[in-house]
């Protein structure tokens, strides 16, 4: 671009230039107009350059129309594309930051507690590890209850035992009492009338016998089934007393395994979930400067605009000069405006670097302007608060 | 609710970069495509809390714009900043006696823009 732009002021100041002499020659010309017409070498060459100018004259002034509608559509599609490219990187910009948005909001409701009652996955982790342990716990204490509750159960069998002893001794007693009973009532009737009281005594210490006989019998049946229902329960106790504890152990590292796997996962996530975001705040970092980068456009439409203002002027200018080249009134208001303006130039850039571009040029220094330009344009504090 | 600005410029893109670096700062845009257009909203009841104005512009410049804006009763205290290519001090100088609050050469820096709002802003 700056190279056109430069190319364009070269070709602007040699137009003015020659513009000038042309003008010079011409009222000379004029000037000379009432004498007698002479054959002069002068004169030859002034007609000579009269007729290069006009020359030139014709063929840059279709050129001059070509050439500002050129720039016009350069400004026209560049600015069309960057507003479509700034509008294009906005969009990305937001949805990175969304994006952002999004994952920080469901990683935070996975790892932070947001006050709204759920549990995290680390709380999750603990409380299945403590939910393990306490079930490890409950079948270890379980164990030792049902061992205790076997020496219980051994204890009420050997006492189950002693009681089935003492019914022996009991029944032996009650045998014996039958049988002294039966002494006692033939010892009765052998007294005859005399014992006849002690055979009623007899006869009731015989129904006393009998009914201890059958208590004893009773006691027996039930001891038995204590001692059934014991022996029975003890089988069943040993089984509970006796279970291994190893595969619950097991279980339960497994499980404490899996919780620690899970956790470090978890803490690799996060951790990737915020490089990830990171990533995209730098993502939409990035593209915000892209965006602002295309500030240059605006610049740029700027320097184009300063370019071919004047062209327009000149090709205005040389209309003029094409068109009253055989009139004699003199030039009117709006070719002096359109030359002042040529003249002012300057005045009217707003760029230091067009500025400076200008300074170097008319003090001949052409060779690398650009560097001048691109110097100006990168310097100096950009802002002012008054 | 952000605070408002109102940015006034003939260049689409640079409104449209201006209203990015606001935006995502919390503020609240208006945009306007030059001066006239500005004075309109202004009297049709936008209250924004500070303007940011282009200097050349078709139709009414950056400095009118300015002085128009300075002329509101309503307004006469809201800083404007101005947002141009233009860094000629003469320039400048004749901003600052239209009623200009700062002047930003641009290309601008978002950074700096928005430090500068912070600044300005009352």
């Amino acid at each position: 671009m700056n190279v056109m732009t430069w190319i364009v002021g070269a070709v602007i100041g040699g137009m003015v230039a020659g513009m000038g002499v042309t003008y010079w020659l011409m009222r000379c010309r004029d000037s000379c107009g009432d004498r007698e017409p002479q054959v002069n070498p002068v004169e030859q060459q002034w007609a000579e350059h009269e007729r290069l100018w006009r020359d030139f004259c014709d063929a840059v002034s279709p050129l001059l129309p070509v050439l500002i509608a050129q720039l016009k559509v350069v400004v026209e599609e560049t600015g069309r594309a960057a507003d479509g490219l700034i509008e294009r990187f906005q969009t990305i910009a937001q949805r990175a930051r969304a994006q952002v948005e999004e994952t920080t909001q469901l990683f935070g409701a996975m790892t932070d507690a947001q006050g709204d009652g759920q549990p995290t996955v680390a709380r999750l982790l603990d409380e299945t590890r403590a939910t393990m342990e306490m079930f490890v716990q409950e079948v270890i204490k379980t164990s030792q209850i049902s061992m205790k509750a076997v020496a219980v159960m051994e204890q009420a069998t050997d006492s189950t035992a002693s009681i089935s002893q003492m019914v022996e001794e009991v029944e032996f007693i009650a045998d014996q009492t039958r049988l002294l009973a039966l002494n006692a009532a033939i010892e009765a009737a052998r007294a005859g009338e005399h014992g006849r009281g002690f055979a009623v005594v007899a006869d009731e210490v015989t129904k006393l016998a009998n009914r201890s006989g059958h208590a004893v019998t009773r006691i027996r049946e039930l001891t038995e089934g204590v001692r059934s229902s014991t022996e029975a329960a003890m089988r069943e106790l040993g089984v509970l007393a006796s279970v291994d504890m190893t595969p619950t152990l097991q279980a339960q590292q497994r499980v404490n395994g899996f919780t620690e796997i899970m956790a470090r996962k978890t803490v690799m996530l996060e951790e990737n979930v915020n490089k990830g975001s990171e990533r995209a705040n730098e993502l939409a970092d990035d593209i915000a400067q892209i965006v602002m980068s295309m500030q240059f456009q605006d610049i740029t439409r700027q320097k184009i605009e300063h370019v071919y203002e004047p062209l327009e002027k000149i090709q205005f200018c040389l209309e003029r000069f094409r068109s009253d080249q055989n009139t004699s009134h003199p030039p009117d208001t709006s070719l002096k405006e359109a030359m002042a303006f040529l003249h002012e130039l300057e005045a009217r850039y707003t760029m230091e670097s067009e500025r400076m571009v200008m300074g170097q040029v008319k003090q001949g220094r052409q060779d690398n302007v650009e560097l001048f330009a691109t110097a100006a344009a990168g310097n100096g504090d950009n802002i002012t608060l008054f | 609710m952000g605070k408002t600005v109102l940015i006034v410029d003939d260049s689409v893109s640079m409104r449209q970069m201006v209203a990015f670096t606001l935006q995502g700062a919390g503020f609240e845009v208006i945009e306007a495509g030059d001066g006239k257009e500005a004075v309109s909203k202004l009297n049709g009841g936008a209250k924004p809390n500070l303007v940011i104005t282009d200097l050349n512009m078709p139709n009414m410049d950056g400095i009118a714009l300015i002085k128009a804006i300075r002329g509101m009763a309503a307004h006469k205290f809201t800083p404007i900043l101005m947002l141009t290519t233009e860094s000629a001090e003469a320039k400048k100088k004749e901003g600052q006696a239209a009623g200009a609050t700062g002047w930003i050469v641009k290309p601008f820096n978002p950074d700096q823009m928005l430090q500068v709002i912070k600044k300005v802003l009352p």
